[in-house]
């Protein structure tokens, strides 16, 4: 069955659906940088996006919010 | 399951005594009976382990009219199914057995047969009618076929022991075969450690007639582009994925003559399989697992929790250094290829479990690594990944904490090397980007060669260029297919299912069956987006979520221990077995002539210090590799591999030669 | 004094992780990690040998490239952590 480029992750309707798998599933390290880290390089490959230093931090990671709103800036 | 063999030859019919000393040397693989056929220009034979039809599928077996000719080693589980549409196009079968649907798919379908079959298999088929051998081997590698080009003819086999059954085979170890395992842990199909050997490679299907000898594949491995998944939803692919899945492990754990067990390492693979398996009996399972004497490798305390949460009969068998030191030599005469770590060693032991307990067949987990993004070396793959896109970021570089978060902690470590190491040969754009460092660190061992071996191996161009075999259409893949793609190619065929799995298991007559390699599973699988497979830094994410409501979550929770055994250790320590010695003796040595007498002595003085404990991954690799090709060269170089036994009985033996004929 | 514990540190390497192969022995400016010399979980011996050789104490936070990637560095770094550093043995 072909896929619709909507059903993409990269499609703004499904961002949210692609992190709610993440945060399904994690294993938070203890370290909120750390984890900054972890959430950095799913949202990387999930969603083909590049962070900088200073995103990949817990003031742009720490809530899933904040991690739509940098997602939602990047697919833009 | 079994062994097979034969031969094919221009000139007079084959000898049976031949046949009958290559079937003699599979004995191993097939203990409960044996048969041979003679016709003109080919020979076939067979050594049977019984599990479905026992009395009445022998072999070689035939189709109704007796033009087509079969032995096999594997089963296809889909047999049922199969055989009712060929009842249903006319075609009349003697036996119970999957073996006989094989001879009809093919009458039926030709090669297309081969897309129908869901199952593990190496089988030849001699068609008399036109005069032709057909060779097949399964998708993945499961099942072993090896073949020799003889003066004209040809000679094939299950094992490459049987091969040697012949005098007139030259008997050397490949430079190339070597600079490849040096390189990828293994030989690459087609090449195997042997010169003038070949195996059939994953997923081939060879012909072999009037106009020559041809192969070419009926399948390869394949994936979507990035993208592209067609299913993106996790909830939907959860449940898909597990659907597949316990069909894959009922169809295993069902279709047998013969009771099966299941494998428990600890881990969630096998637990899986397991669980799946106990909900589909109302007799108990039996569960069968490995311990190890020392605390770094035992992985006790969850399997018995497993083992409890399903009510199995539970049987153990404890492993130490002195175990896997004393059966190495016989582990490696099954092997046939050098090892670079001990671990087959205790799965040997644990296959004589299983044959001691009364069973002969077992459900495992092997698969699942590599299928639903498992390893290690995947997730060092991403961090390595993250790391290209900008390789002077400080706070990329702590990914390697997430990598292991021991390193972070641990006092006497040194995480900056473990950065150093897996951040070195970083170019955004190489393929081959997950696998350098494990090539990489491999490489090392050829420090070892002696002048002239390095020589050789440079002359014959190896190692092979394994990324001129990647798809060009797998630039459009996610990264993780690619990488996924290079361990399907290289460490699952030629180590994981061979030296680790069938050799293993057919050294004590025990037939693995292995429901993540489902055809359907793995076809599944491959089309998953890779955030089902690893989600960020978290492995096999869709099968954890798939069967969360079977497993302990401590089971779920558990990071990943790769299943290893004492290395270096086994060997290097004081009461160390003599054949330690004698095979890196200098005239043992000298008379392989792969090693420098004095660097292996060097490597063995510095070992022997700390009694093999305590050393670094190269020294543990290099220990193992200097031992188990030095005891290869030995047994099949020196030695023609063999440990003559006679065939099993009965024994049925087909003459349709012309001089045969009443 | 440069030269001997230079030395002695190269005795090393090529006995320990070269099983005494001279003609492998790396420049001083060369990478260990890189040329493959040590890898991930060998630089421990390395550190090992630092602290019973030369009497030396090594913290995690100095086990860096820069103090241990190469023969110079470590060279570098024994002088600079005891500047009368003479090899125990």
């Amino acid at each position: 069955m072909p896929s619709r480029p909507s059903d993409a992750p990269h499609a703004p309707h499904r961002v949210d659906a692609v992190l709610d798998e993440f945060y399904a599933l994690r294993t938070p390290s203890g370290d909120p940088v750390l984890d900054a880290i972890a959430t950095a390089i799913f949202v990387e490959d999930a969603f083909g996006v590049t962070l900088s230093d200073a995103e990949i931090d817990p003031a742009h990671l720490a809530g899933r919010n904040a991690v739509r709103n940098l997602v939602t800036r990047h697919l833009a | 399951m079994c062994g097979i063999c034969g031969v094919a030859t221009p000139g007079p019919p084959p000898d049976a005594a031949l046949l009958l000393r290559m079937v003699g040397r599979l004995r191993h693989r097939g203990p409960d009976g044996s048969g041979y056929l003679r016709d003109e220009g080919v020979g076939l034979g067979h050594a049977r382990l019984a599990i479905i039809d026992t009395a009445g599928g022998a072999q070689p077996l035939s189709n109704e009219d007796g033009s087509l000719w079969i032995v096999f080693n594997g089963e296809i589980f889909n047999y049922v199914e199969l055989g009712n549409e060929l009842r249903s196009r006319g075609h009349a079968f003697r036996t119970a057995s999957d073996t006989e649907v094989i001879v009809h798919a093919w009458e039926e379908w030709g090669e297309e047969a081969l897309d129908r079959f869901n199952g593990q298999w190496a089988f030849a088929l001699w068609d008399r009618t036109r005069r032709q051998l057909v060779l097949s081997r399964d998708r993945l590698g499961v099942r072993p076929l090896y073949y020799a080009h003889t003066g004209g003819g040809l000679m094939f086999a299950s094992e490459v022991k049987a091969l040697f059954a012949d005098p007139s085979v030259p008997r050397t170890l490949d430079p190339a075969g070597l600079d490849e395992t040096f390189t990828y842990w293994s030989p690459v199909a087609p090449r195997t450690p042997f010169a003038g050997v070949r195996q059939l490679e994953p997923g081939y299907v060879a012909y072999l007639d009037a106009n020559g000898f041809r192969s070419h594949p009926y399948w390869s491995i394949d994936f979507p582009p990035r993208g592209e998944e067609p299913g993106q939803d996790a909830r939907a692919n959860a449940e898909t994925l597990r659907d597949r899945i316990v069909e894959a492990s009922r169809l295993r754990f069902t279709r047998s003559d013969v009771p099966v067990g299941a494998y428990l390492s600890g881990g969630i693979d096998s637990s899986v399989t397991a669980a799946v398996v106990a909900r589909h009996t109302d007799a108990p399972l039996d569960t069968f697992s490995l311990r190890f004497a020392d605390d770094e490798f035992d992985e006790g305390d969850y399997q018995q929790l497993m083992a409890r949460r399903l009510g199995t009969r539970h049987h153990e068998v404890v492993v130490g250094p002195q175990d896997v030191a004393e059966v190495f030599p016989e582990v490696v005469r099954h092997a046939e290829a050098p090892l670079l770590r001990a671990a087959p060693a205790p799965l040997f032991l644990l296959s004589r479990l299983v044959r001691a307990s009364g069973y002969k067949v077992v459900v495992t987990g092997e698969g699942a690594d590599e299928v639903l993004g498992g390893y290690d070396l995947y997730r060092e793959a991403r961090v390595r990944e993250f790391w290209t896109r900008d390789p002077s970021s400080d706070v990329r570089g702590r990914a390697a904490e997430l990598l292991y978060p021991w390193m972070a902690r641990a006092p006497g470590q040194a995480p900056a090397f473990a950065r150093g190491f897996f951040g070195m040969h970083l170019a955004a754009d190489d393929p081959a980007l997950s696998h350098r460092p494990r090539w990489t660190s491999t490489a090392a061992l050829k420090g070892l060669l002696t002048a002239d071996m390095r020589a050789r191996c440079a002359e014959s161009g190896a190692p092979l260029d394994l990324l001129a075999r990647l798809p060009a259409h797998s630039a459009g893949w996610d990264s993780l297919a690619r990488a996924q793609w290079l361990e399907m190619t290289t460490l699952l065929p030629g180590y994981i299912l061979s030296s680790q799995g069938d050799r293993m298991l057919m050294a004590n007559s025990i037939e693995g069956r292995f429901p993540f390699l489902d055809r359907d599973v793995v076809a599944y699988a491959d089309a998953l987006p890779a955030r089902h497979k690893l989600s960020g830094l978290e492995e096999k994410y869709l099968l954890k979520r798939a069967f969360a409501d079977l497993l302990p979550p401590e089971i779920v929770r558990r990071p990943k221990q790769p299943y290893r055994a004492p290395d270096a250790a086994s060997f290097c320590a004081p009461g160390a077995p003599d054949w330690v010695g004698d095979v890196t003796g200098t005239d043992a040595l000298a008379a392989a002539g792969v090693f420098e007498p004095r660097l292996v002595q060097g490597l063995l003085t510095k070992a022997r210090r700390s009694g093999g404990s305590g050393l670094g991954n190269t020294d543990n690799m290099r220990v193992l590799a200097v031992l188990s090709t030095q005891l290869l060269h030995h047994q099949f170089v020196v030695g023609d591999g063999g440990d003559d036994a006679a065939p099993a009985t009965p024994l049925t033996a087909i003459d349709l030669t012309v001089e045969g004929q009443p | 004094m440069v030269e001997q514990v230079q030395t002695r540190i190269m005795d090393f390497i090529v006995s320990n992780y070269l099983f005494g192969d001279v003609s492998r022995a790396p420049a001083p400016d060369e990478s260990l990690l890189e040329s493959g010399i040590v890898d991930s979980t060998g630089i421990l011996e390395l550190i090992q040998f630092l602290e019973s050789d030369f009497a030396l104490e090594v913290k995690d936070s100095e086990t860096v490239p820069d103090n241990l990637g190469s023969v110079a560095n470590l060279t570098r770094f024994v002088l600079e952590r005891s500047p009368d550093a003479e090899p125990a043995v």
